[in-house]
């Protein structure tokens, strides 16, 4: 069953960019692409604010300048919530940003969007039922945004509290990515100090995460 | 000394007291534009700080691969109209390496320019390179130059985007350059854009305001350009606002498709029948996603153009610099190609000569090329005898030398251009009289229908004729020809034929009289009206005695 849904009203640009980057949408099952006659239909039925049609789904991808800003709103209404991921791509001059809160929304430039990342991140919803952005956002690299972030987010607690020389008062400052969780076989990063508690002394094991965090992203980067 | 730390609240530097009350928390919000976004955060929250030296998070707003501290640091530096922080030392913040960065920002070529300064989260070292600026004894951005040559920001990698970009580039630098103020758009807060118009503009002075021209030749101008509206209009009506010459006029379209430009262009031009034609080549949607330059609209509506009248100059404005652009235009029958992004205001200059040279061209080609055409519309000559073949033949050497005329006339490569014009109309009366006349004997001359010809003396007052049976010169040739087929002699017509055959006689014996001029050094020497008047008027004769021959009912 069909979790993602496509809404593109300019199917000629969307064929054009699949046959020049060699992307093959059909092979997912969980994808349903729009076209011309029930892209009017959908229309139709979202100024009639009838969005039952969305029901069944995961993520919204939706062509930006189809839409006018009052049907827009509609759609980002229905996205918040429902808590539907919702992915817009234009062919503006815009950077791709996302955004998790109130509900997860990716503006992404539609030559971005139609790209390798595109087929790489159906593949991963596909396999694992989630949808995960970054992968839209940043292809391979997506996994060096997590790495990162927990690089910096340790390094920062580190010099804010070490003189205090309390981790534990301060340990719910301390922000983990959770997909990083996922990632501590693959790299050999030992979060257990995280999940039991940070101890008076975890020192040492902030700073042993920190040196492996920063192999890992090495090791990422190097593979790119 | 005011430090400001800009930041996603993603940092340790927060601890210090000296960005207590100099931070800006960085969060774009949910439906905002990323560079609209910074745009504004410099306009509304940094300058207005006054700050002195200013640290930022490599990453912020939690997309770390983003690198939006980058970013935004290429907004400070290509903000020009902050001129008190624009330059400011620059301190990025985060554990992320120079090697890392390289290797996956796509941005990282601030880094190696001058006034930027890198600092890990340690405390320790913040301290050491605040009391550094307190010392200032670390600079910022002295030459704005020495940052625009390291750095580079890609295009965007849409065709689309880029070709928009361009075009509006071009509109601005060439608006910058003749002082004119355009409205601002969401566009001028893209880092792409502003970056390229920094360096498109940076040789541009405000000293320098660039003189108006004065186009002394008339002309009636046409603008087709998709983005009329956008600028190009307003930048254009300055631009001939003190040549009084000069009618300027836009094509109003919406640009959809091939076929209702041309049905729009159609009107405009049977209303104001245009002498020069600016031409933008990308016109509509789908032009920016076709690489076949054949299949795109300005290049066919070249044909539509010059398949109206080849005498209306084409002048190519295009922000494309592709040389295989210019070459196909060119072939199709464009006249000039003005590259309208190129980093130099030369282009304007060379736009303002193109326009004067191309005044010139269509003043004279327009109205000799029209009458070409209607001498052939429907041409009938009275038969010499019933061979078809012979007929047909003299129709398709009429059509022939008066095709290689217009294309001489308007081939600026042929040094004699209009002089040889002139000898290839001349033939068309040389083959009308060989369908008519054949040689006979002993040098004489009879029609081919078996009637005789005459000699005839013409005067101011009128003409004589005498038997002849003496070799007939070609001026005999043609008042026979015209005697026979009219039943009299027009004195003004054979005087203009005459003065024809001594311009040929002349050109093509290479002896010239004293004070005979060549066509070609009266439109060398500027004065095109003395050049126009003596070209139509050698033209005309022609064109007026093959008039004269053809059959009554076929006159115009």
């Amino acid at each position: 069953m069909s979790k993602v849904l496509l809404i593109e009203d300019r199917l000629d640009r969307m064929n054009h960019f699949l046959k020049m980057r060699n992307l093959d949408l059909s092979q997912f099952d969980i994808l349903d692409t729009t076209h011309e006659a029930n892209f009017l239909n959908i229309k139709q039925q979202v100024n009639e604010k009838d969005l039952q049609l969305f029901n069944g789904l995961d993520v919204l991808m939706v062509h930006q300048s189809a839409w006018s800003l009052d049907e827009l709103k509609i759609i980002e209404n229905y996205c918040e919530s429902s808590q539907k991921t919702l992915i817009l791509f234009t062919g503006g001059n815009t950077a791709s940003h996302v955004s998790l809160n109130p509900y997860p929304l990716l503006r992404i430039h539609v030559n971005d969007f139609y790209s390798k990342n595109l087929e790489l991140y159906l593949k991963e919803f596909h396999s694992t039922n989630e949808s995960n952005l970054a992968i839209l956002q940043y292809g391979k690299k997506w996994k060096l945004s997590a790495l990162m972030e927990a690089r910096n987010n340790i390094a920062v607690y580190l010099q804010r509290y070490r003189s205090a020389n309390n981790f534990e008062a301060r340990y719910s400052n301390l922000e983990i990515p959770d997909i990083l969780f996922e990632m501590e076989e693959t790299f050999q990063i030992n979060l257990v100090w995280y999940k039991q508690g940070v101890e008076q002394n975890a020192s040492n094991a902030l700073q042993d995460t920190l040196t492996k965090l920063t192999a890992a992203i090495r090791s990422e980067i190097y593979q790119l | 000394m005011n430090s400001c730390l800009i930041h996603s609240d993603n940092t340790s530097l927060l601890e210090l007291d000296q960005f207590a009350r100099s931070d800006i928390y960085f969060k774009i919000p949910k439906n905002e534009d990323v560079d609209i976004y910074m745009s504004e955060l410099i306009r509304d929250e940094l300058n207005p700080l006054k700050p002195n030296v200013i640290f930022i998070k490599y990453a912020l707003d939690h997309e770390y691969l983003s690198f939006w501290g980058l970013r935004l640091a290429h907004h400070i530096r290509l903000s020009r109209e902050f001129p008190s922080i624009c330059d400011l030392p620059i301190v990025f913040v985060g554990e992320e390496s120079i090697g890392e960065l390289i290797k996956i920002a796509d941005l990282y070529h601030i880094l190696s320019t001058p006034g930027i300064y890198y600092v890990s989260e340690d405390l320790l070292k913040v301290q050491t390179i605040l009391t550094n600026f307190e010392k200032k004894a670390l600079p910022g951005l002295r030459d704005f130059n020495s940052y625009l040559e390291k750095i580079h920001i890609s295009p965007p990698a849409n065709y689309g985007t880029r070709h928009s970009f361009e075009n509006k580039l071009a509109i601005k630098t060439w608006s910058k350059a003749l002082g004119i103020e355009l409205p601002s758009s969401t566009i001028d807060h893209n880092i792409y854009f502003k970056y390229r118009l920094q360096e498109m503009t940076r040789s541009i002075s405000s000293d320098d305001s660039f003189k108006l021209p004065n186009i002394s030749s008339k002309a009636k101008v046409l603008l087709i350009e998709d983005e009329f509206e956008k600028g190009w209009d307003t930048l254009y009506k300055t631009l001939f606002s003190e040549s009084k010459g000069i009618t300027f006029n836009s094509l109003a379209s919406e640009f959809k498709t091939f076929e209702s430009i041309i049905s729009d262009f159609k009107k405009i031009y049977a209303k104001i029948d245009p002498d020069i034609i600016l031409l933008d080549l990308r016109l509509t949607e789908n032009d920016t996603h076709e690489s076949n330059i054949e299949e795109i609209t300005g290049y066919k509506l070249i044909k539509t153009i010059k398949s109206m009248n080849p005498g209306t100059q084409v002048i190519i404005t295009t922000a494309s610099n592709k040389a295989s652009s210019y070459q196909a235009t060119i072939t199709s029958g464009a006249d000039y190609f003005i590259e309208k992004n190129s980093r130099s205001i030369d282009k304007i200059d060379e736009l303002v000569d193109s326009i004067s040279d191309a005044a010139k061209e269509a003043r004279f080609l327009k109205p000799f090329i029209r009458s070409l055409k209607n001498l052939r519309k429907n041409i009938r000559f009275k038969r010499i005898n019933k061979d078809q073949d012979e007929y047909d033949f003299l129709i398709e050497q009429l059509n022939f030398y008066s095709e290689l005329a217009i294309d001489t006339a308007k081939n600026k490569t042929i040094v004699d251009r209009f002089s040889l014009s002139l000898v290839y109309l001349y033939n068309i009366l040389e083959k009308i009289t060989d369908y008519y006349l054949e040689h006979h004997q002993k040098g004489t001359y009879k029609f081919r229908n078996g009637k005789p010809t005459f000699k005839f003396n013409i005067t101011d007052k009128g003409f004589k004729q005498t038997q002849s049976y003496k070799h007939l010169s070609e001026k005999q040739k043609f008042y026979n020809l015209y005697y026979y087929l009219n039943k009299e002699i027009d004195l003004e017509i054979s005087k203009g034929i005459n003065t024809l055959f001594s311009y040929r006689n002349n050109f093509l014996h290479g002896v010239l009289p004293d004070n005979f001029k060549l066509l070609e050094e009266l439109y060398a020497s500027g004065d095109s009206r003395v050049f126009q008047s003596k070209f139509k008027y050698y033209y005309s004769s022609v064109l007026d005695f093959i008039n004269a021959l053809r059959l009554p009912e076929t006159k115009y």
